[in-house]
């Protein structure tokens, strides 16, 4: 286990120093700066802006500053946001990032396994046709679009709960609900077929003939194989949830970290750009090495390092 | 015991993200019930959107309008505008000019106090113009002081002592301020935010004042209570401030709002009092129902041709493609925000230094879409090019909604009225600034508006080898009058300068003016006493609800 965890340790260290690289070479790439902008601002004043930032040093010079800042995790100060440095905006972006998508996982989780649970028990009756509209519904119509449509019906219409911005739980309401939406549907999905499939396996008939039934049945028998699946997607849909955040963060009015990822890159905000791409692939990172590690305690099938037991 | 165990983790780990999300919301529970208080509470609390965290609420840091708008409740410069636009007295109770129009004496109000009780001294003013024309300091605006003598040589760096510069404290009380030139309009600029004063002692003493609401000082008819970053910055009035008793709000309260349909759900639901960026679906509904208001904004869209291009460095071409729009139709059909069709260069609510620019100048150079003479010189035009038709030209314009619309009505008008084709090409704002910069294009949609209330503000940008004209206009006629206007100090022969250089650059159809931005927005019915102008800033200082 130690043995997996530094070999994966050390394969994250060299994924992030590529990403920060690649990052750094197509943000340089893309044509403007910070300060490209229509306004008539002197040339002289652009040079003052460019100095002040270390813009005029050369691309190497450059980059090795980023990789130092990497290093120590120190981003430097914002460009678009004076007086903010890139770990202070991440600081306080994220924790409201995190509550939003974690509330959204809870609820991506807790009903897509149910919605799967219901249409796969009900297998080609109408309750699993019901369960899969929801689940197709909610996997093509855009989470922008579901958004507005919350927003129109239970903020302006009901006046249940507040339009946007953020603060208090009742704000947390509909932009969970939006951004839980596809996950959930995906993982009803996932979970309807893959118990499908359980169902159909030998041991699932064998403990039917022997009269296992109930919940202790679904859960013992059925549940604990199937929701495998389930669990080695969740590291891919925590990134959905993380980068998908931003659209809705954006339609609510949300202090959260999705804002400053895209509109760094619309801003040229170099040291943004960086510090955000960074920790969100730190965090990927690790949320495939824990899923990993939770596929292996799952399904003792799987050994994490090959040769050994 | 180890297949149990698994299940239990797995079920484990569904539950932990469940109770972590139940906790995180059970946390911020006793906070609640702050929107039904504010239904029931009219209590003279105003919200209004800033869309975003400003990118700095430092005066001198601020590099867009949003920003400006929330400094400017915050601070208070040595003048201010009433409620018609005059100039008023400010920090400064009084103030005068020597003969030559190039000395302004200052006469700061005792009573004038910062939010921490200090009283706002000449010695504010000095450091804070000091500072924003230091090269360090990289201020965005910083040209809006290039009037004081010798600033634009202390901002390069070429003149390093600070004493070299046209400002001088005579006392506590008196700031003494010369120009390069006599400047008319100078004493309306010492309103605009990037000459807002700072307390240097508080500057001085703990350099990153401005970036926590709890360390903001400022002097002006409000304070910072609190500001959570990217969320919300809430003001109260500042108990120091000498007008106070003109300040009727209890609060007021920016919340930071980008999505267009979200803030008109807010408004919608009281949720917003006032509202500035309204969905272009609504938009014309809305202000033809007379909901939505507009007021000018000091601002033009047109259209930039590239005077390096061969087909366009002939003034006939560029006057036919210039005359075969239909702008009143595009303002009615397209734009759809209460815009005014250009029929000249300058937009209305400019000065001129003696009045109005446009009055002096009259409302229109050409006539609107005017297709006969138009077909009649691309033929002439043609000839002269020895061409027998135009080849395609490319058309570029930095992608959003207004512009894929204006771009795709103005292709079908060239196309319906000349024949003519072109190509459409939309870009990323900042690829696109950058395109046109460097000359890679042929047509292009672009805006310009004005900081200062004059229209030399605007006539630079068109002189040879200006670095802002990226067009590559070069008509010595026009940089002829620009520059005698610049120098003249005879207002009345100035502004006839300015006038015919207008003339000049619009009858060579330098650039096509397409029409004259406006202000678009919604407020509530009991909200009262905002003051709008054309280029200051808004004023919240006398608002309240009724």
């Amino acid at each position: 286990m130690l043995q997996f965890m530094f070999r994966r340790l050390i394969g994250a260290v060299i994924t992030l120093f590529f990403i920060i690289t690649l990052t750094f070479v197509l943000m340089s790439a893309i044509p403007g700066d910070p300060f490209t902008s229509d306004a008539r601002v002197p040339e002289q004043v652009l040079d003052n802006l460019r100095d002040h930032y270390g813009l005029n040093d050369p691309i190497m010079v450059q980059y090795f500053k980023y990789l130092k800042g990497a290093l120590f995790l120190d981003f430097g100060p914002s460009i678009k946001w004076d007086n903010q440095t890139v770990n202070e905006l991440i600081a306080t972006g994220f924790p409201v990032s995190a509550i939003l998508g974690i509330q959204a996982l809870a609820i991506a989780i807790f009903f897509g396994i149910l919605l799967g649970i219901i249409a796969a028990f009900n297998h080609n009756k109408s309750f699993d046709y019901m369960a899969m509209i929801i689940a197709i519904l909610g996997l093509s119509v855009p989470s922008f679009i579901f958004a507005t449509i919350l927003i129109n019906f239970f903020a302006i219409k009901l006046q249940w709960f507040p339009v946007a911005t953020w603060g208090t739980w009742q704000h947390s309401i509909l932009p969970s609900i939006a951004l839980a939406v596809a996950p959930m549907a995906y993982i009803a999905r996932l979970t309807r077929s893959s118990i499908l499939e359980v169902l159909s396996m030998d041991y699932i008939q064998t403990a039917l003939a022997k009269g296992v039934t109930g919940y202790r049945f679904i859960i013992v028998h059925v549940l604990r194989n199937a929701l495998i699946p389930v669990v080695t997607i969740l590291g891919p849909i925590t990134a959905t949830i993380l980068t998908g955040s931003f659209v809705i963060e954006q339609i609510f009015g949300i202090p959260g970290l999705g804002k400053y990822f895209v509109e760094g890159i619309s801003d040229r905000d170099y040291p943004l750009i960086l510090g955000t791409s960074f920790f969100y692939s730190a965090i990927l990172v690790f949320f495939v090495i824990l899923v990993d590690i939770a596929y292996g305690v799952i399904d003792p099938r799987i050994k994490l390092i090959k040769g050994r037991d | 015991m180890k297949r149990k165990n698994s299940l239990f983790l797995t079920l484990l780990l569904v539950c932990a993200l469940l109770v972590s999300a139940c906790s995180t919301t059970a946390n911020t529970e006793p906070k609640e019930n702050e929107t039904n208080n504010q239904k029931t509470e009219k209590e003279q609390t105003l919200i209004v959107n800033a869309n975003t965290e400003p990118s700095s609420l430092d005066p001198v840091l601020i590099d867009n309008q949003m920003a400006g708008d929330m400094a400017n409740q915050l601070f208070e410069g040595l003048v201010r505008l009433d409620k018609d636009g005059n100039i008023e007295a400010g920090v400064a109770e009084k103030w005068s000019m020597s003969d030559d129009g190039l000395v302004y004496t200052f006469y700061l109000n005792k009573n004038a106090k910062w939010s921490n009780g200090d009283q706002v001294k000449a010695e504010d003013f000095y450091f804070s113009w000091e500072r924003a024309l230091r090269p360090e300091t990289a201020a965005p605006l910083g040209s809006n002081l290039f009037f004081i003598k010798n600033g634009m040589q202390y901002n390069s760096g070429e003149i390093k002592d600070s004493a070299q510069l046209g400002m001088k404290v005579i006392d506590e009380n008196t700031f003494e301020v010369t120009l390069e030139k006599p400047t008319s309009f100078f004493l309306g600029l010492t309103a605009f935010f990037t000459l807002l004063p700072i307390n240097k002692e508080v500057a001085e003493s703990k350099p990153d004042w401005a970036s926590e609401g709890e360390s903001f000082v400022s002097n002006g008819p409000f304070k910072i209570q609190n500001w959570k970053h990217g969320q919300e910055v809430i003001m109260e009035p500042n108990e120091h401030y000498w007008a106070k008793d003109v300040v009727k709000l209890k609060q007021l309260k920016w919340v930071m709002v980008n999505e267009q349909n979200t803030d008109y759900g807010m408004y919608q639901s009281n949720q917003l009092n006032v509202s500035t960026n309204l969905p272009n679906s609504v938009r014309s509904k809305l202000i033809e129902s007379g909901e939505a208001l507009t007021a000018p904004a000091a601002r033009v869209v047109y259209l930039r041709y590239n005077h390096k291009n061969e087909i366009l460095e002939n003034v006939k071409i560029r006057k036919a493609l210039g005359l075969a729009l239909n702008r009143q139709l595009i303002v009615d059909k397209v734009t759809q925000g209460g815009e005014i069709p250009a029929l000249a260069f300058i937009p209305p609510g400019l000065g001129s230094g003696v009045g109005e620019f446009r009055q002096l100048a009259g409302e229109a150079l050409y006539k609107d879409n005017d297709i006969d003479t138009a077909k009649k010189l691309l033929v002439e035009g043609l000839k002269e090019l020895g061409l027998s038709s135009l080849p395609k030209i490319n058309f570029l314009f930095q992608t959003n909604d207004t512009y894929n619309k204006l771009s795709q009505a103005m292709q079908e008008m060239w196309k319906q009225n000349l024949g003519i084709e072109v190509e459409l090409q939309t870009l990323e704002g900042k690829v696109f600034v950058q395109t046109v910069q460097s000359g890679e294009y042929e047509l292009a949609i672009y805006g310009t508006g004005a900081d200062y209330d004059d229209a030399s503000n605007l006539m630079g940008q068109y002189v040879t080898g200006d670095v802002y004209n990226y067009s590559n206009i070069s008509i010595p006629e026009y940089d002829d009058l620009v520059s005698k206007a610049d120098a003249e100090v005879d207002l009345e022969e100035r502004a006839k300068y300015m006038v015919d250089a207008e003339k000049v650059l619009i009858d060579e159809m330098a650039i096509a003016p397409l029409y004259y931005g406006t202000q678009v927005y919604l407020q509530k019915e009991n909200v009262k006493g905002i003051y709008r102008y054309v280029i200051q800033a808004v004023d919240y200082r006398e608002a309240y609800v009724e």
